[in-house]
């Protein structure tokens, strides 16, 4: 009991530093723009690759598919960077990582609650680019889905997947060196790729599609897309055969085991950075 | 008793020096050669399939794949040339390198040339898995058009680079955010993966001031079956305009460096770290 309160006051305190370093070198004003104009601007190239190779609008159901799914997929790629990235940054940028590990702080909570402003942010980002797809583009989004048992139960079990993913990123960056920063960007890459967040997984060739179902961000997907434009979920006819019932239940136990699993692969990367004394090196080029 | 160094010698020793580690970096560490390579190509693979899902004529997957390699490029000048002094005073180099004969404009120099070489190889798996692994076809049928505008596109887009590594001799985080601000927007703008002139002529043609949107466009009619008709200028034109870009930011890079430079020496802002 002692060690879960101490874990939530590391993550509260973590996350307190996280929103600062994301945020103190400039007015909000600023940064809110920062923050916005990025994924609008990714997601703004998707439409035009709509645009150009069907020319349909958006009332054609592959763009609700193709526009939803990369409005929420940014909220994945932010969360598997940031929190993966965290160690990078601590030991090689500013060397506090020494400092967090001789202190009573459970590191895999410092870690995830340290990353969490760009969680944070990712998720304004994701409805920013929907409050503009609906509004501007004619996305036809059903906003009652938002409150939605599915796509409440399905975002928090797919958020809670990616973190605990995310942790599991951030252990193996404690054992390695700092040529391997990109690799959280590199699982986020191929999750973009695999998940369907762009075009339905039936799309992807070489029997791709068989890793697709092992992944639960494409379930996280669907379970998203189906309660706001339940029209692009038929773009996926292998996902549309699910009943809600079961996507959430591959959501929770995905979520469960990525969630175990990650700070399984953390707490025994640590162990081992610990044990060879590799915790804090800094690994310049 | 030997003469000192002309300017140019040291110049040009020093530009070698740091182009060798970034090579040399690259050998040492295999693992690299990897993420340079089989990471590029799922994003372009993405977009590629994106496009075939969707029923798209296959000229466009063509430039899709000129735009992955391309991306390559436009990654290498943000992240490795523009922000590079950035990371060097954050992990204490920049100090060394200042208090040394060479100056900052060698050091940019040699970065962009050993970049070059892994950037090259990213852009290189790129084009060859679009073609041998994804079918994608090309149509090389002016090659000397198509060397052109790659060349000039490179010159340009690099002095670009350099001009904006000076930002860095003086901000820290602030810059570092602008610098990720520019890198999807200019995706977006330089018409990375599809043709630029869908954008409309007003904007296409403001966004030609980034040495990439004409490069991309240029490139695309010498190389891309379906490139003329999307074209936003003849590509003569844009390879001549890529070559006044060129000079022109290469006459700002000079300019703004020293500027920097001296702000930054009177500021006290070479060895901060962390602001």
């Amino acid at each position: 009991m002692i060690g879960v309160a101490r874990a939530a006051r590391s993550f509260r305190s973590a996350a307190w530093l996280g929103w600062s370093v994301d945020t103190n070198w400039a007015d909000p004003v600023t940064i809110g723009t920062l923050l916005v104009v990025r994924p609008l601007a990714a997601t703004m190239l998707l439409v035009l690759i709509f645009e150009v190779a069907r020319g349909t609008g958006s009332a054609d159901p592959r763009f609700a598919h193709l526009y939803v799914g990369t409005a929420f997929y940014t909220i994945l790629g932010a969360t598997l960077h940031a929190i993966s990235f965290v160690v990078m940054d601590d030991r090689e940028r500013y060397e506090t990582i020494r400092v967090v590990a001789t202190s009573p702080v459970p590191l895999a909570a410092y870690v995830a609650g340290r990353g969490l402003s760009s969680l944070v942010n990712s998720c304004v980002g994701a409805g920013v680019i929907l409050a503009f797809g609906s509004l501007a583009l004619g996305l036809p989004l059903r906003p009652a889905g938002l409150l939605s048992p599915l796509f409440l139960a399905g975002f928090g079990l797919g958020v809670a997947s990616a973190v605990g993913l995310a942790i599991g990123l951030a252990g193996v960056h404690l054992v390695t060196a700092r040529h391997h920063y990109l690799l959280g960007e590199s699982v986020a890459g191929v999750l973009y790729l695999l998940s369907g967040a762009i075009f339905p997984i039936e799309a992807l060739p070489f029997g791709a599609d068989r890793l697709a179902r092992l992944l639960p961000f494409t379930y996280w997907l669907e379970a998203l897309r189906r309660p706001l434009v339940p029209e692009a979920s038929a773009c996926s006819p292998t996902l549309a055969a699910i009943s809600d019932a079961t996507l959430l239940a591959i959501l929770a136990v995905s979520s469960a085991a990525l969630g175990a699993g990650g700070l399984a692969l953390f707490r025994a990367c640590e162990r081992s950075a610990r044990r060879r004394g590799i915790l804090d090196a800094r690994t310049d080029h | 008793m030997t003469g000192r160094p002309s300017p140019a010698v040291v110049f040009a020793r020093a530009a070698w020096g740091r182009a060798y580690v970034r090579v040399v970096g690259l050998n040492r560490e295999l693992s690299w050669i990897v993420g340079d390579t089989i990471l590029p190509v799922l994003g372009t693979a993405a977009y590629l399939l994106a496009y075939r899902s969707l029923g798209a004529p296959r000229d466009f997957e063509g430039f899709v794949v000129l735009g992955g390699a391309m991306t390559a490029y436009w990654l290498n000048v943000l992240w490795s040339l523009a922000t590079q002094l950035y990371w060097e005073k954050e992990s204490g180099n920049l100090e060394i390198a200042i208090s040394s004969p060479c100056t900052v404009g060698a050091l940019l120099a040699g970065m962009a040339l050993g970049g070059l070489v892994s950037t090259t190889l990213r852009a290189g798996t790129i084009v060859a898995a679009g073609v041998l692994v994804f079918g994608v076809r090309f149509d090389l049928s002016e090659p000397l058009l198509a060397g052109g505008a790659f060349l000039g596109t490179l010159a340009a887009l690099y002095a670009l680079g350099a001009a904006a590594a000076s930002i860095f001799l003086v901000y820290g985080r602030a810059g570092w955010q602008v610098a990720m601000l520019f890198q999807e927007p200019v995706y977006l703008l330089s018409g990375f993966y599809f043709p630029v002139s869908r954008l409309g002529r007003p904007v296409a043609m403001a966004a030609s001031l980034l040495p990439l949107t004409l490069g991309l466009d240029a490139l695309r009619q010498a190389a891309c079956p379906g490139g003329r008709a999307e074209a936003l200028f003849p590509p003569l034109a844009e390879v001549a305009a890529l070559a006044g870009l060129a000079l022109v930011f290469g006459l700002l890079a000079r300019a703004t460096l020293r500027a920097f430079e001296t702000r930054a020496r009177r500021e006290g802002r070479l060895t901060l770290r962390w602001q």
